[in-house]
């Protein structure tokens, strides 16, 4: 019983710890015999200034050391010796069993009896001892077990900690086996584990559905060597422990390693449930993400058709006493709503391709050159006062992405900065190519975006304190998820000059294919 | 009222600003405008309007907080610009003191024509308790608990005649559910909002010519009751 225990709170120096394990049989008669010679020859040594009755308690100290260190066999075997050693060599006539004083023989009779009481009681005392020290190495396991098992966060990690903690408990290997689909897999082993034979799947099997241990074949007999046990939460099997010994395991082992299973069956619903529940809190949130969606577009709808149904109703009921030139505005507003609609209508379209699921952001191969002036013309298009400027330093730019949704992302970037700068300031488009792949930086000169608000601007339902009224904060947010599903990056910062204005870098991840593709046309 | 009716719009989209102003000059307002709460304030004391249209999605602050303001210090009529699906902005609204609403979008007919009845409630005050109201061959005599429709004597609980008698008073305007059932229910009431259905049912049975198209007491889905404009 000398493991090495080194686990917390359980301490090997406990003195129980350094005795052997009880003995029996033969080897328990011999260990009483022996420890009764050699209290004889001590006593032999010193009987000529030892009162006859301190012979007697050497022996009974025997009996009482025997019963501790070796078991009760070890005690009893002690108690018989010292009463056939005591009559032989220290009562009269010495070197006989017989007894010349009747008072000597109930002497030796009382002595007998307190011998063979002391020895059992000893060994009872040792053996309560030893179940009680199984039981706190039992309670040590489970504990050891339940710390692991809280720290676990899939199915693999509860399948470890079980394999090797149960292989502790019960000295011997570990296998946990879980269905996948329709097979079973091992999910975890300890490290001598023998290999799973098909006996041994089907015991295991057999284990799983009948949600009962399925014990090891005897040796020499066909069959698994493994004992199967079910881990059940909820009706449902979702593991089975096998675990393998050479010797075969005791009531007290069994019932810990059920504990540990069902401790893990646990830990593994608990898993399932907190997965469960990621699932639908994310549900919830592309819930929520909808709904704001759905509130911005109509607001960013209806503005427009407001204006036009104004304005119309304006130069119908009013036109007559409204000079040229305010006719003509209205009808240029009528105009731009109309066309600042119709782009809304592709936006959302764009917007509910992204909600729709996860499109394929990389279907395609696009010249980022091209697509960015694309954007800049539309932008010009679209607010005719702003100043675009754009530079490219690299022809051509090709990466990997989805041309709509990329659109998006440039033009909200570039009108971003454009809603946010007095008209006719320069805004920089730059384009050209880094270590890190291919860099898009819009400057504007705006007034910059405050200190505080810098770090959260990507973040989904915030809005600036100069933001415009309705906007649902999602349009940043988008343009980063659209990013990083391009394996991409989106960045800002904020002042840039002394007087403030606001850089955005976009970050396009270089395609190693692209770059082959290059080179074959080249 | 001297000169020409000074109107104050509250809207900060560009494009709303762009077509009402010349529509309300050609019409022969004089206007002056504001894009967010703060400028609309400022507006207010400086130009002191005698109608103020308030678009409630204002960049700065909540439109609302806009009305409360004006409200302590004025009676000037607030017309609130709203999109038809956020009834509970208006109602808010109403609640705070707005007069009245406009869904967007609009036409500018149904715009001009609210500003004018807003205006001639402010003009002509119909005086509360005692008097006589009588709007579209609907005479209502406050002093006697008398109804007449078309010179016919019509008989009405004490309660329908409240329920009337505060629409006509305010008649062209709307009135919310809480403000009618505050008024003639009382305060604990305000949220039993099936009286309000059945008695205007029965208002509208005894008054209007056809009770399923009311022409009379007209209903503003999910903010109140209006009772028809006099004009």
């Amino acid at each position: 019983m000398q493991e090495p225990d080194n686990s917390l709170g359980y301490s090997p120096s406990h003195f129980w710890d350094a005795l052997p394990a009880p003995l029996g049989g033969v080897r328990a008669i011999a260990v009483g015999f022996g420890l009764v010679s050699l209290v004889t020859i001590v006593c032999t040594g010193v009987a000529t200034w030892l009162p006859a009755h301190g012979v007697a308690m050497l022996y009974v100290l025997a009996v009482v050391g025997g019963a501790v260190a070796f078991g009760m066999p070890s005690g009893l075997a002690a108690a018989t010796c010292s009463f056939l050693a005591y009559n032989f060599y220290f009562l009269d006539p010495r070197f006989t069993f017989s007894i010349a004083n009747p008072r000597d023989l109930i002497a030796l009779v009382l002595f007998f009896a307190v011998a063979m009481t002391t020895g059992s009681l000893a060994g009872r005392m040792r053996e309560v001892a030893d179940e009680a020290r199984a039981r706190a190495r039992s309670l040590q396991s489970l504990n050891e077990l339940a710390i692991r098992l809280s720290g676990a966060s899939n199915l693999v990690g509860v399948g470890e900690s079980l394999a090797s903690e149960a292989a502790q408990v019960a000295e011997g290997d570990t296998v946990v086996l879980c269905k996948r689909g329709d097979n079973w897999v091992t999910v975890a082993r300890s490290p001598a584990a023998p290999q799973l034979t098909s006996a041994d799947w089907q015991a295991a099997q057999r284990s799983a559905t009948s949600q009962c241990v399925i014990y090891p074949a005897v040796p020499g007999w066909p069959g698994s060597v493994y004992e199967f046990h079910p881990m059940i939460a909820q009706g449902a099997t979702l593991a089975v422990l096998g675990v393998h010994t050479r010797v075969a395991p005791d009531t007290g082992t069994e019932v810990t390693l059920q504990a540990m299973v069902r401790h893990a069956a646990i830990a593994m619903a608990r898993i399932s449930l907190e997965t469960e529940k990621v699932a639908i809190a994310k549900e919830a949130e592309a819930e929520r993400l909808r709904s704001a969606l759905l509130s911005s577009v109509s607001h960013d709808i209806k503005t427009p058709l407001a204006s036009i149904e104004g304005a119309v109703t304006s130069l119908r009921q009013l036109g007559d006493k409204m000079p040229d030139e305010t006719k003509d505005d209205l009808l240029l507003a009528i105009e731009e709503e109309a066309k600042r609609l119709s782009r809304f209508v592709t936006n959302l379209l764009d917007m509910s391709r992204i909600e729709a699921g996860t499109p394929d952001l990389l279907e395609d191969w696009i010249d980022l050159e091209d697509a960015t002036s694309a954007s800049v013309r539309r932008a010009r298009q679209l607010m005719p006062r702003a100043n675009f400027q754009f530079e490219s330093e690299c022809a051509p730019a090709i990466i990997r992405a989805n041309e709509t949704l990329l659109e998006h992302v440039i033009l909200n970037i570039i009108e971003n900065a454009a809603k946010f700068s007095q008209p006719g300031t320069p805004i920089n488009v730059v384009l050209r190519r880094s270590d890190d792949g291919y860099v898009l930086t819009v400057e504007d000169r705006g007034t910059g975006i405050d200190g505080a608000e810098l770090p959260k601007i990507f973040d989904k339902f915030f809005r600036g304190a100069g933001s415009k009224a309705g906007g649902s904060g999602l349009g940043l947010s988008i343009c980063k998820q659209i990013m990083e599903g391009l394996g991409g990056q989106i960045s800002a910062v904020s002042p840039i000059t002394a007087e403030g204005g606001t850089r955005v870098t976009l970050v396009f991840p270089v395609s190693i294919e692209a770059a082959a593709t290059i080179g074959r046309v080249a | 009222m001297s000169g020409p009716v000074k109107v104050l719009i509250v809207d900060d989209e560009p494009q709303i600003q762009r077509f009402l102003k010349p529509s309300f000059i050609a019409s022969g307002f004089s206007v002056a405008s504001a894009t967010s709460a703060k400028d609309a304030l400022r507006a207010f004391s400086s130009s002191s309007p005698d109608v103020v249209l308030l678009d409630l999605g204002l960049p700065d602050a909540d439109g609302k907080t806009v009305i409360e303001a004006m409200r302590r210090t004025s009676k000037v009529p607030i017309i609130v610009l709203s999109a038809r699906d956020r009834e509970g902005e208006k109602i808010e609204a109403l609640d705070l003191g707005a007069d009245d609403f406009v869904n967007k979008p609009f036409g500018i007919g149904e715009l001009l024509a609210r500003v004018r009845s807003a205006l001639r409630r402010t003009s002509q005050p119909i005086q509360h308790g005692i008097g006589e109201i009588d709007i579209n061959g609907i005479r209502i005599d406050l002093a006697r608990h008398q109804l007449t429709r078309n010179g016919v004597q019509v008989h009405l609980t004490p309660k329908e005649f409240d329920l009337l008698a505060m629409l006509m008073r305010h008649a062209g305007r709307v009135i919310t559910h809480r403000q009618l059932l505050q008024e003639v229910w009382g305060p604990a009431n305000v949220a039993d909002g099936q009286y309000l259905r059945v008695f205007i049912g029965q208002l509208r049975a005894k008054l209007e010519d056809k009770p399923a198209e009311p022409s009379l007491i007209l209903t503003e889905p999910g903010v109140g009751y209006r009772f028809a404009d006099p004009s």
